[in-house]
């Protein structure tokens, strides 16, 4: 799975840490994320959504 | 690393108390085994000795049932798995050549088994959170 984490973050000026500050996970869990080394279960998503005021599939996308 | 989460934080005081007593206590029923071989008291020592290892098996779970974070969770997880499947797979093959091997390994006494899971628990923690840490942590 894709995802725009990096970018989202990079257009609010948000480091890994304050972003995973506001999701209350680890700074290693944005980095396994955005790296594409982690897909986030679905309330984890729904929390990026919100944060972001999107919706899920406008975050991630499918690779096929 | 995990050390920042309430529930972690709670975990190493719970290993910190347990690993503690355990340790004497297993030191003093050894002690006390050893001046009474075979007595009725074997069993209550054996079960005394080995309580704190099982306290800390479930701190273990109730660590990884209340972790907030999922994805540090999956990591402790496999941590655990890797380390059980290492220990009870040495475990197995150690004994397998210590009983048909006719005295090419040394006898390990079977009570090392949990000093050696909580050790290569110890090691595959700190070698799967390395692998997955972020850059510049």
């Amino acid at each position: 799975m894709n995802n725009r984490l990096r970018v989202l973050r990079a257009e609010r000026g948000w480091s890994q840490a304050e972003l995973a500050d506001r999701l209350e996970v680890s700074r290693q869990s944005v980095n396994a994320i955005e790296t594409g080394k982690y897909d986030p279960s679905l309330p984890l998503a729904f929390r990026l959504a919100r944060l972001f005021s999107m919706r899920i599939e406008e975050i991630f996308t499918d690779e096929g | 690393m995990i050390c920042k989460s309430a529930a972690a934080r709670r975990f190493a005081r719970r290993c910190r108390i347990s690993i503690s007593v355990s340790l004497v206590l297993f030191l003093g029923c050894s002690q006390l085994a050893s001046r009474y071989p075979n007595g009725m008291l074997s069993p209550i020592l054996a079960g005394l000795a080995g309580a704190f290892f099982f306290a800390e098996l479930v701190s273990s779970g109730l660590l990884l049932l209340r972790m907030r974070d999922e994805f540090q969770r999956i990591l402790l997880t496999r941590s655990f798995l890797w380390a059980t499947v290492i220990t009870m797979g040495f475990a197995t093959v150690w004994g397998f050549v210590e009983v048909h091997g006719h005295g090419t390994v040394p006898e390990v006494p079977i009570l090392s088994v949990p000093a050696v899971l909580i050790f290569v628990t110890a090691a595959a923690k700190l070698l799967i959170f390395r692998k997955y840490r972020s850059p510049s942590e």
